[in-house]
């Protein structure tokens, strides 16, 4: 995309973020960075509690609705810092710059309006249009999400969808007011196969069509493979690697990356017997250590990852936080050392 | 011990020549829910959730069950398992039947037959300790008692990859991957020789997911064990099994050897199912053609007449919606339900979908 | 290993005090309830240390006297202490709740667990008798019983459990239906767990949380529908002292001796609400959102802690 030649839409910069817990302050965010340019599809990958949906509640301005809150850092949406926006300016701009679509639609849609009135009234919101304007309006949106006989939908209610049309609707909400950013958090997870890829085209449709970037937050490297125009994988509240999706899968330059690549089962590649696996677990973000947070499962750590943190990627290139040779990450991931195999696959905590 | 001379009496039939006897059979299984609301009720509704399926595993063969949710595919296995009763059919393991199984028949299918479930943080109960946990199974058996139940748990716990220390913890302690490795050790506390995995690595991140793939096929190569192996990604049900079954609202609709059927689906449903599943790969991404399926799957409770994939099937004509086709073998080892398999296969081999080819790799 | 140990280590180094404190802040009602509770259970437990009549000593040259003086609350119609039959009725209307709650809630908790796991036939069978129970207001009810029977300690104790048995039965049965669901159940009965043992190891102890609540406003209701009975004169039988018999004795004299009335009325309030605080505060201390928000507070007051030292 055109990443380069143009002022980035989004712009985060070493954003910081904590969850309380019973057991004290949860780091979830350490030192967040990354862009977004206009019309570009960034995904955000990672596997469960590596910082992928509260980076996107930090970004809404939404994670203090739960239990966490923002330590520092900015969020730039063309030139303004939503972090310092009063609540009254985050609303203005959730809804009408930035959109979000949510894995289930159900949470999000009111079981007791049709979808007709719940659109009708997102538009009238944010867009100066009278009542006949925004049912036309409506209208339009539902025949461009590929709803089927989308006049009668108008008048149904949600219960009365499939999984997939709600999500359809989901996505007409989210662009109503012609949004600059989608935030798309882990949309299609809750989607079957043959649904999540027509939605998935749609996505890809609009999003090509539209010139709206967005930021797609997911665990599935094969929805990442067909979405996305650049990738950034976290790992433990940190962006570990970022780059364009075909460097990420073609030449990993994290060892995180490239493990979470190999471990997964594909269905293009000869059936092996075993997978190549990322022992242990994540490090608890409870009290974060000094070094690298993905050194305990490293195949290639050497003493100075336990102690100094590597450079924090750089969001414009393809980069990654991690002080090994490129080359040995590129050689894919080897078991661990045999001692360290052994105490890693006992999952010690 | 029952079953050892069980299978020493099968080494003298003379089925013995032919194939091995299946450890487990379901034979035409049916399986109708009344419906929840009284409304429907009345009207005579009922969802038929499982309807006339037929399959067998051999002895340390793993087979694979796939299709999406609400496709009945759970509640096969939970028939095999004897938690929900069948409506018509018949569940044999080792050539008992498990849906009349009552009292010491039952408990030895229980020693014979075990399971894992899909969500690590909902299938162990939170208030008992991991070694409790594990302990259990042979203390409702008494297999063991005592300091035996303790010293088995701790091998039991290194046999799944986990400290034996870690049976005094509780499961709010542990990870989602070490509490899939608890449940594996749970059911593995019976000896058992088949296992039913229902979404057993559904709830996991990918690396975890890996590591518990890893196990089971560990276990199996040492313990012998079979497993129907119950999921909704193709791409895990393709590693994991020997066998794989396809199923589409509550029916069979291919059933076939592993390789063969992702390379070359007869089904113009598994042709959907192929087209559909990502693959974590840009370029084939990218080049990925229009899948052809449209819309999703009806409801259950309204169950399209003829074959139920009709409505989506870019092959179907008139015939297929008044007369639903035959689960059929329509070659060695390849079962089918569909009029036009021919014409579908055909179609599929001029266009072998980018994501199931198999790379010819270096 | 090493890591374990430390976990243990810091866990064990939490210091206690501080803990307790912020439980007392956070659960504002449950400490109130139990402090309450505990200062009912002392006076009337502790009646002798307190009183210088007997409950029973009638005193016919000091009948309806006045407050202070010999006696601190005054005499009723029989010259009885009623500072001393106040208390004292306090051990009955106590001993009275727990009895009958704990009557109540064996039963109750027996036969939710079974209807709600069982249920089908069993389920419907149960359940219909207990609606059948429910129908009845609860004081009606409990005059029937003890009317047909005759009052004594344990017929009221009877009456009000049987009351309240459809209470415990309903919500244990309700967390049932969805316990039933979860896949450790599932799980149980796949590992050949008899019936008996996944209601008392799998479910009940799942279900503690709910049952401990319901007792405490369970004991609260039972309070006042034993002074109600009483009042009605089928309670406890005279001369045992009752907060009921007091208040019904009293109101002939509300006018002249208004104590007589009051002091129990105040009593029966007081015990309800202790057990009513004791109930909501515990379903406080049990429910996660609150737990979360406590956590909040904690970390909260840390950290202020925390900038204060430096």
């Amino acid at each position: 995309m055109s990443s380069d030649s143009q002022e980035p839409l989004l712009q985060v910069r070493n954003l910081r973020a904590v969850y309380d817990s019973a057991r004290g302050p949860v780091h979830a965010l350490n030192g967040v960075s990354f862009t977004v340019s206009p019309g570009e599809v960034l995904a955000l990958v990672g596997e469960s509690g590596s910082g992928k949906s509260a980076t996107a509640l930090s970004i809404m301005a939404l994670i203090q609705r739960t239990s966490g809150r923002v330590t520092g850092g900015e969020v730039r949406l063309g030139g303004r810092d939503l972090l310092t926006l009063d609540e009254r300016g985050r609303r203005a701009v959730r809804g009408s710059e930035i959109a979000l679509v949510f894995q289930n639609p159900m949470t999000t849609l009111n079981p007791t309006r049709t979808i007709g009135a719940q659109l009708r009234e997102v538009l009238r919101r944010h867009l100066p249009l009278d009542r006949k304007a925004a049912d036309a309006r409506a209208l339009e949106l539902l025949e461009m999400v590929e709803i089927p006989d989308a006049r009668d939908r108008l008048k149904s209610y949600p219960h009365q969808l499939s999984g997939g049309l709600r999500q359809r609707v989901m996505i007409a909400l989210a662009l109503s007011c012609d949004p600059k950013l989608v935030i798309a958090d882990e949309a299609t997870t809750a989607l079957d196969v043959t649904t999540q890829a027509q939605i998935l085209r749609l996505m890809r449709r609009l999003t090509t069509e539209s010139g709206t970037a967005m930021v797609v937050i997911t665990h599935n490297m094969g929805v990442v493979a067909g979405l996305a125009d650049r990738v950034a994988v976290m790992y433990a509240g940190r962006i570990v690697e970022i780059g364009e999706v075909r460097d990420i899968f073609r030449a990993p330059r994290h060892p995180y990356t490239a493990g979470l690549l190999a471990a997964i089962p594909r269905m293009d590649t000869e059936r092996s017997k075993d997978l190549v696996t990322i022992e242990g677990r994540p490090p608890s973000l409870l009290d974060p250590k000094p070094g690298c947070p993905f050194v305990e499962r490293c195949w290639l750590a050497m003493d100075k990852c336990a102690v100094q943190a590597p450079e924090p990627i750089n969001p414009q290139t393809h980069s990654a936080a991690c002080w090994a040779d490129p080359e040995l990450v590129r050689q894919g991931p080897r078991p661990l050392s045999p001692e360290l195999t052994t105490t890693g696959a006992k999952e010690l905590s | 011990m029952t079953s050892l001379d069980k299978g020493l009496t099968m080494g003298v039939d003379d089925r013995e020549q032919t194939a091995p006897a299946p450890l487990l059979e379901v034979d035409d299984l049916a399986i109708h829910y009344r419906s929840q609301s009284r409304a429907t009720r009345r009207m005579g509704y009922a969802v038929r959730a499982v309807d006339g399926v037929t399959f067998s595993v051999a002895p340390g063969e793993t087979l694979g069950l796939v299709g999406e949710s609400g496709c009945g595919k759970s509640t096969i296995g939970r028939a095999v398992l004897k938690l929900v009763k069948p409506t018509a059919g018949a569940v044999r393991f080792d050539g008992q039947d498990v849906t009349q199984a009552r009292g010491r028949a039952l408990m030895e299918l229980r020693r014979g037959c075990q399971a894992v479930f899909q969500d690590p943080y909902d299938s162990l109960n939170p208030r008992m300790s991991v070694g409790a946990l594990i302990g259990e199974p042979m203390v409702v058996h008494g297999l063991a008692k005592g300091d035996a139940v303790r010293a088995r748990v701790g091998e039991l716990l290194e046999l799944v990859g986990l400290n034996a220390d870690m049976a005094s913890r509780r499961p709010a302690e542990l990870s989602g991957g070490q509490r899939q490795r608890v449940c594996i050790a749970r059911a593995l506390a019976v000896n058992p020789r088949f296992i039913v995995c229902d979404e057993a690595v559904s709830a996991l991140d990918v690396s975890v997911q890996a590591q518990i793939l890893n196990l089971l096929h560990k276990l199996q190569r040492e313990l012998g064990l079979s497993y129907l192996f119950i999921g909704h990604d193709l791409s895990v049900v393709r590693h994991m099994s020997d066998r794989v079954a396809v199923m589409y609202i509550g029916q069979l609709v291919e059933s076939a050897d592993v390789d063969e059927i992702y390379a070359n689906p007869y089904h113009p449903y598994t042709m959907s199912l192929l087209a559909s599943s990502p693959v974590p790969d840009p370029e084939v991404e990218r080049d990925r053609p229009e899948a052809a399926v449209r819309g999703e799957p009806p409801s259950p409770t309204n169950i399209p007449p003829g074959c139920r994939f009709a409505p989506r099937c870019p092959f179907a004509q008139d015939r297929c919606r008044q007369e639903a086709p035959a689960y059929a073998e329509v070659e060695p080892r390849r079962w089918v339900a569909c009029h036009f398999w021919r014409e579908a296969k055909a179609a599929s081999a001029r266009a072998v979908p980018a994501s199931a080819a198999p790379e010819p790799t270096a | 290993m090493a890591t374990l140990a430390q976990t243990r280590l810091t866990r064990s180094r939490t210091p206690v005090r501080p803990r307790v404190w912020s439980t007392v802040w956070a659960y504002p009602r449950l400490t109130v309830g139990i402090a309450l509770l505990a200062l009912l259970l002392v006076v009337t437990l502790g009646a002798p240390l307190f009183v210088s009549h007997g409950p029973l000593e009638q005193n016919l040259s000091a009948v309806l006297h006045l407050p202070f003086g010999n006696y601190l609350l005054g005499t009723d119609q029989l010259g009885r202490d009623v500072f001393s039959r106040t208390l004292y009725g306090g051990r009955l209307a106590l001993a009275v709740a727990v009895v009958s709650t704990v009557i109540a809630l064996i039963i109750g908790v027996a036969l939710g667990l079974l209807s709600g796991y069982k249920a089908g036939m069993v389920d419907s069978v149960v359940m219909r008798v207990l609606d059948g129970v429910i129908v009845f207001p609860d004081l009606i009810l409990a005059l029937s019983i003890t009317y047909a029977v005759g009052p004594s300690f344990w017929t009221v104790a009877a009456a009000i459990a049987t009351v309240n048995v459809p209470k415990f039965a309903r919500v244990v049965r309700g967390q049932v239906l969805s316990l039933r669901e979860r896949e450790f159940i599932a799980s149980a009965r796949v590992a050949g767990v008899s019936t008996i043992r996944i209601l008392l190891r799998h479910l009940l102890p799942n279900v503690v949380e709910v049952i401990v609540v319901q007792a405490a406003l369970t004991a609260g209701t039972a309070i006042f529908t034993a002074a109600s009975l009483s009042f009605l004169g089928l309670g406890l039988p005279a001369p045992q002292p009752d907060w009921g018999g007091m208040l019904k004795d009293g109101y002939a004299y509300l006018g002249s001796r208004p104590l007589m009335s009051i002091i129990p009325g105040l009593m029966i309030f007081a015990a309800m609400l202790a057990f009513n605080l004791l109930g909501d505060g515990l379903r406080d201390r049990f429910d996660p959102k609150v737990i979360a928000r406590t956590a909040r507070v904690r970390a909260g007051r840390r950290e202020k802690g925390a900038t204060d030292e430096q």
